[in-house]
């Protein structure tokens, strides 16, 4: 059935211009209406970056002369009109020219870049242990439902979830990081340590190792949850009861007839946390100084930095966009139905 | 039996990978603390990031501008007695106070070799005026003209003597390589290995935005010796208790609070106090209330607030309550007024009669011109403890205060803007030269660019009169009596009431590094900081021996616990047994 599916599909590419042109398009207000935002967010919060550019005061600045203020508004044209400045970055966007940071002097795609694989390494890696962990721990207690293992786990993980993420962070940072000496109490990599190769590699799994474990703790009741409370109206089939009179293994059951039929509930639950991936864990990353996109946003944020609000917030729309386009296609082909044809026939 | 034994092999095969990781993460060693050469000295203190270390790209705060000195020089600098030669080793001053030159230290290089010369100090001061920053700008307008004069020899003439110039300008301005700078049309994105070529004590070696750490290589060659440690590591601050003592850190500055009190109780660390060098006062906005304009409505309220309580209450003895003149005792410049306005909500309440404030409706909130008297109180969310001792205090004298609470950044916008009626907020400078007062009491039409603690309403003609006087005075007996009537005027007015004045603590590990200092009225245009650079050159490093010292050890350090690595691998290797175990059981 697939092939005749696929048969059908024109092979007449002015048709299949028409099919995704619309998609084209809609991307493309998705887009402009992005690029609106990421614009104005910033510059309705209260403040504006000259504030902080000019100083606080009284911290050993001298302050600026009113013609150095206007000669530094003319430079960053904040002076300008709003509508100017929006074509302006509009324009700087497409050249992929994304500007300096006003406070850190620094290119923006740079600053963004190095701090996005950490977030990235960050959130994903304790996204995928979460979600194994979660269905492998949610099969046991679907499993054994009523039992000690089912009420055991599901209680011990109520719990945990009632513990916010940070304060989770600093019980493990206190015990494995300075009662224990087992990993560093902050960072991403050991300061002025030049590692290269594997050693860097290891040093940066050190490092990784508590915020991960951290996240993983905080997302996995959920995940937990959502296997366990779907497998718990699968494990009632009637194809699971045949399964088990023909004498089909119970691991075999639970991993082959009932787990692939729960996956869709369970990745749009993923596809929704992947989105949110690249904006970083901020009260992970501020409690182990975890390099990542969640504190630069928040201190560009303290700043008013407009070019690296814009920027960082601009790479993390993309990605949520990015991501959920995946998990949508991801879902849709691991449906079984998906798999054995349009008509669900084998 | 097909399936019987792929299922056999899978054990095998799952047994193996066990093992195999078992001996992987036994094998595998610790990574060293720092990766340099054995016996390399390297210091690790623990700040927060300030931006890229060049003269333009740092973050223009205290921290920013101080780390960027590690790498560039000033023509003068302080140690812990006063003012000292730096790139320039000798100057003379004009009878006039108007014409200053400085004579070059010969032996000053640039981090390339080239030798420091007249020409770049004159290019520098030139270059910051076509491209100004904040940091400097504001001085900067002092200055008539600097040219070279010799090849080592540099003239300032200024527009009018300015009395704090050795310590506000010549001890402030960075000096630049003109060969490098000249070339350079965009300061403000000049971030490549030239724009860190000093004649400092150190060199960059790596900057990490995202890890927050700054890694600084010392220069052998430096003119006025070679620092004592080879290197200079800047890392992140957090769980500054746990690092220091771990041996992750070696000293650390601007603590907060709660954790200064707990790291005095530690015996094994040593600390400094350079004290009062921050307060905290709460500002009026004249236009908002007709009272704000009496200078009796303030003394009322000055009156009314229990400062010891609020202090002692708020940040314990890391403070001290403040007086009406501004300075703190500490400041050489102090002079104490005939009224400190100790604690007495009587006094407050007659001054309040006195000017028609009085509680009519019997609801306990005075009434002025018919209006309640309910007055809004702007404060960051840092100060909300202090805001609300704020209120309690003055509720017994019939005001009623609303408490505002927002971010810093919309605090200081909603100030510089005028949006407030009282506000609170902080600074420092306050132990450093009085012409800081020609900044925070400027009337407006001498205001420069907008800040919100430089924000003033108040206007008095004598007290400007004196600012303007004492800033050109270079007598020094005679500019102190100045600054004294300055401070009686001020505490008799109180355009502003100062809560209490905070102290700034250094703590670090003596069996590390000593030889740490603050300077005395702090550095530059009022820094207070325990990064001076002249404390790596005088100072003393030695390797900690480790011994009971409290946790802390030498690098790199033995694990307390065992390496994780190697309980991993024991229990990988044990769950590897019984794979095999239940394999063979399932065989038989």
């Amino acid at each position: 059935m697939v092939e005749s599916s696929k048969s059908q599909v024109s092979r007449n590419p002015f048709q299949r211009l028409d099919a995704v042109l619309p998609l084209l398009a809609k991307a493309g207000g998705v887009l402009l209406f992005l690029l609106a935002l990421n614009f104005l967010l910033p510059r309705l919060l209260p403040g504006d970056p000259l504030t902080a550019l000019i100083g606080h005061g009284g911290e050993g600045e001298a302050g600026l002369s009113e013609e150095a203020a206007r000669h530094l508004a003319a430079y960053y044209m904040l002076d300008q009109p709003l509508w100017q400045q929006a074509l302006r970055f509009a324009r700087n966007v497409f050249a992929g020219d994304w500007g300096h940071s006003y406070y850190f002097k620094l290119p923006v795609w740079d600053l963004v870049m190095s701090h996005l694989p950490w977030t990235l390494a960050l959130t994903l890696s304790s996204l995928a242990l979460a979600a194994l962990l979660g269905v492998l721990l949610g099969l046991q207690a679907a499993w054994r439902r009523g039992r000690w293992p089912d009420q055991g786990i599901a209680g011990l993980l109520i719990v945990l979830r009632g513990i916010p993420a940070f304060f989770l962070g600093i019980v493990l940072l206190v015990i494995f990081g300075y009662k224990l000496d087992w990993f560093p109490l902050s960072g991403g990599v050991t300061p002025g340590s030049n590692q290269t190769g594997w050693l860097w590699f290891k040093d940066v799994l050190r490092h990784l190792f508590l915020p991960v474990l951290t996240l993983t703790l905080a997302q996995l009741t959920g995940l937990f949850f959502t296997t366990r409370n779907a497998l718990l109206e699968v494990v009632q089939e009637e194809y699971i009861l045949l399964a088990r009179l023909k004498g089909v293994p119970e691991w075999k059951i639970a991993l082959k007839h009932a787990l692939p039929n729960i996956l869709p509930p369970v990745i749009s639950v993923l596809g929704l946390r992947f989105g949110f991936a690249a904006g970083g864990a901020i009260l992970v990353e501020t409690v182990f100084a975890y390099p990542g996109m969640g504190r630069l946003m928040q201190e560009a944020l303290e700043v008013r930095d407009y070019p690296l609000m814009q920027g960082g917030f601009l790479v993390i729309s993309l990605y949520v966009l990015l991501a959920n386009l995946l998990a949508d296609e991801l879902s849709r082909r691991l449906d079984p139905r998906w798999l054995l044809g349009r008509e669900g026939k084998p | 039996m097909k399936n019987g034994g792929w299922r056999k092999g899978v054990r095998v095969w799952l047994s193996i990978c066990l093992v195999f990781l078992g001996a992987l993460a036994l094998g595998s060693e610790r990574v060293w603390a720092t990766g340099g050469p054995p016996g390399e000295k390297v210091l690790h203190m623990a700040a927060s990031d300030f931006g890229y270390p060049s003269p333009f790209t740092f973050v223009p705060r205290g921290p920013g501008w101080t780390r960027t000195n590690l790498i560039f020089d000033t023509l003068t600098w302080k140690d812990d007695q006063g003012i000292v030669p730096l790139l320039a080793k000798e100057w003379t001053i004009s009878p006039d106070g108007k014409t200053y030159i400085f004579t070059l230290n010969d032996k000053a290089r640039w981090h390339d070799g080239k030798p420091v010369t007249a020409e770049d100090v004159a290019f520098t001061y030139d270059y910051f005026r076509k491209h100004p920053i904040p940091w400097f700008s504001g001085v900067l307008n002092e200055i008539d003209q600097v040219k070279a004069v010799a090849s080592q020899k540099v003239e300032f003439v200024l527009k009018a003597p300015y009395a704090p110039f050795l310590t506000n300008i010549a001890g402030n301005v960075m000096i630049l390589p003109k060969h490098i700078w000249e070339k350079v049309e965009e300061p403000k994105t000049f971030t490549g290995k030239e724009a860190v070529v000093g004649s400092g004590p150190f060199k960059l070696n790596a900057y990490s935005k995202e890890q927050k750490t700054l890694d600084f290589q010392a220069n052998p060659d430096y003119f006025l010796g070679r620092p004592v440690i080879d290197r200079l590591l800047i890392v992140p601050p957090g769980e500054f208790i746990m690092k220091l003592e771990k041996g992750d850190v070696d000293a650390g500055g601007m603590i907060p609070d709660p954790e200064v009190k707990i790291l005095k109780t530690k015996p094994q660390f040593k600390y400094l106090a350079d004290k009062g060098v921050w307060v905290l006062r709460l500002y009026f906005n004249q236009e908002a209330h007709p009272l704000f304009k009496e200078k009796a409505f303030r003394q009322a309220l000055y009156y009314g607030l229990n400062r010891v309580e609020l202090t002692q209450r708020v940040v314990g003895d890391v403070a001290e309550p403040a007086g009406p003149e501004l300075l703190p005792p500490q400041s050489p410049w102090f002079a104490a007024a005939p009224e400190r306005y100790a604690y007495s909500p009587q006094k407050a309440a007659s001054l309040l009669e006195g000017l028609g404030c009085r509680d009519t409706d019997g609801d306990g909130i005075r009434e002025y011109q018919g209006q309640p008297l309910k007055l809004e109180l702007l404060l960051s969310h840092d100060e909300a403890r202090e805001g609300e001792l704020i209120k309690h205090d003055w509720k017994p004298l019939g005001i009623a205060v609303n408490v505002k609470a927002v971010d810093g950044n919309t605090r200081d916008a909603m100030m510089v803007e005028g949006k407030f009626q009282m506000a609170l907020n902080g600074h420092g400078q306050v132990t450093s030269d009085p012409v800081l007062f020609n900044r925070y009491f400027a009337p407006k039409q001498s205001q420069g660019s907008g800040s919100a603690i430089t924000r003033n309403d108040w206007q008095h003609p004598e007290f400007w009169q004196l600012a303007q006087e004492q800033k050109s005075m270079v007598n020094m007996d005679e500019r102190k009596a100045k600054v004294a009537r300055m401070q009686s005027i001020l505490a008799d007015e109180l355009p502003t009431l100062p809560l209490y004045y905070k102290h700034s603590f250094l703590f670090y590990n003596p069996r590390r590094f000593e030889g740490w200092f603050f300077s005395p009225g702090m550095l530059g245009n009022g820094v207070p900081t325990e990064m001076n650079k002249l404390i790596f050159l005088r100072g003393t490093y030695q390797p900690d021996s480790g011994a009971n010292s409290g946790g802390q050890t030498d690098r790199p350090l033995p694990s307390r616990g065992g390496s994780p690595l190697l309980w991993a691998g024991v229990l990988i290797l044990f769950i590897a047994g019984g794979v095999w175990w239940w394999n063979r059981q399932k065989a038989r």
